[in-house]
């Protein structure tokens, strides 16, 4: 801005009333000018116009619904949804298919998260979708590479989505306890597990020394991406301390 | 400079950029961050601000006149108001944000920047140009390029400049 392309609107002004203005509309003002461009794509500029609050107008319900289409066949949908802070809500956009969540069981155990830097992660516990509403379009991300050894079973403690400022990527994470049963069928102690993977290195690998000290994480229970951390809360009652307390994992 | 003062009401004047003057109570100014410096500290009696316009400057003044009167039984008033205040067109809406920027008149900047946003979200990069003064520097080639990329950001009906 300093080098006078822009003549005659201050450059803290013009960024000011680009940080209201949608993500659609910054598109077309990188085409504008070279200077433009460079401000739009700036770190500093980006920072900024994400943690901008955003206005009511902005706001919108997310919807996502399984319809059951066959005998084992459920189909997953998006709708979107705005009020007018009357009682009257009405739909946005047309409803969109989430093809790859079309599945043969119902999905009860599906978890949205986000919009985390204007991305929403939708997950089951194998499937990992990332969406951008802005834009409506989806990205099926790969699966864990990681299997379990032959006569082992894995269950998967939690799992999430978060943006890790340090390195400026998207991660998403699982963590899980690998275990084998005994004769009579009941679990033995297992090993935990964290897998991580980097949407900006397309790559999953998994953490070594794992704390195996680690509380259950339930798969349903609340969990969220606050403060570039990780938080849940877990019982420990398995060993007998006081219920609610909050873990913090940092995902390095 | 010693202020001048009718009964209890410390009296100022704003000079404009055409030399304009205008008169007014001095508790007014303080609501800009940079006036009120001036009078606490210079203890000034006379500004010029001779980058902006007298035109601007009135419709500035309305504005502090109003919010010196908002209570909360005026609210939905005042509201009004507001978006009266922002009904003018572009290059006057976009002279009054950047003097009240330049005045550092908080509440008000948030409410211009907020309206020259909903005025400029559909516009053509054609229009944004000419709104914003700028010059594309891209090659013909770079220019050519976007067009094809992205051709709905070009078109002419979005390139009404003056709302």
């Amino acid at each position: 801005m300093e080098d006078g392309i822009m003549k005659k609107y201050p450059a803290d002004v013009v960024i000011n009333i680009l940080l209201r203005l949608p993500v659609k509309f910054l598109l077309r003002f990188e085409s504008v000018s070279k200077t433009c461009y460079t401000l739009v794509r700036s770190s500093t500029f980006i920072n900024l116009h994400l943690n901008h609050t955003t206005t009511s107008k902005d706001d919108y319900i997310l919807l996502k619904r399984s319809f059951k289409e066959d005998v084992e066949r459920y189909k997953a949908i998006f709708s979107f949804h705005s009020s007018d802070g009357d009682d009257y809500i009405y739909s946005l956009y047309p409803d969109r298919d989430v093809p790859y969540m079309t599945i043969p069981y119902s999905i009860d155990n599906d978890i949205l998260i986000g919009p985390i830097r204007g991305l929403i992660a939708l997950m089951d516990p194998i499937t990992t979708i990332l969406f951008n509403p802005s834009t409506k379009n989806y990205r099926l991300l790969p699966p864990s590479p990681f299997n379990v050894p032959k006569g082992f079973r894995r269950s998967i403690d939690s799992s999430g989505f978060g943006f890790d400022s340090v390195v400026n990527d998207f991660k998403v994470f699982r963590i899980s306890e690998v275990y084998t049963e005994d004769r009579f069928g009941y679990p033995e102690k297992g090993e935990k597990k964290v897998e991580v993977y980097e949407l900006g290195i397309d790559i999953w690998r998994e953490l070594d020394h794992v704390d195996q000290e680690l509380p259950a994480l339930f798969w349903l229970t609340s969990s969220m991406f606050y403060k570039g951390a990780y938080h849940w809360i877990t019982t420990h009652w398995f060993r007998a301390l006081d219920d609610g307390e909050l873990v913090i994992l940092f995902l390095t | 400079m010693a202020s001048s003062t009718t009964g209890e009401k410390k009296i100022l004047t704003l000079k404009g950029g055409d030399n304009e003057e205008f008169i007014l109570e001095e508790s007014l100014v303080l609501q800009s961050e940079l006036l009120k410096n001036m009078v606490k500290e210079e203890r000034v009696s006379s500004i010029p601000l001779p980058s902006i316009k007298s035109k601007t400057l009135v419709k500035i003044i309305e504005y502090l006149k109003k919010h010196a009167e908002l209570t909360p039984s005026n609210k939905e008033e005042f509201k009004n108001f507001e978006k009266e205040f922002v009904n003018v067109v572009l290059e006057e809406l976009l002279d009054i944000t950047v003097a009240v920027n330049y005045l550092k008149i908080n509440g008000l900047l948030e409410f211009c920047c907020q309206a020259v946003a909903d005025r400029i979200k559909d516009k053509s990069v054609e229009a944004v140009r000419k709104i914003f003064r700028i010059e594309s520097d891209f090659t013909p080639e770079e220019e050519s390029e976007f067009r094809k990329e992205t051709p709905e950001a070009f078109e002419g009906d979005l390139d009404d400049t003056t709302n």
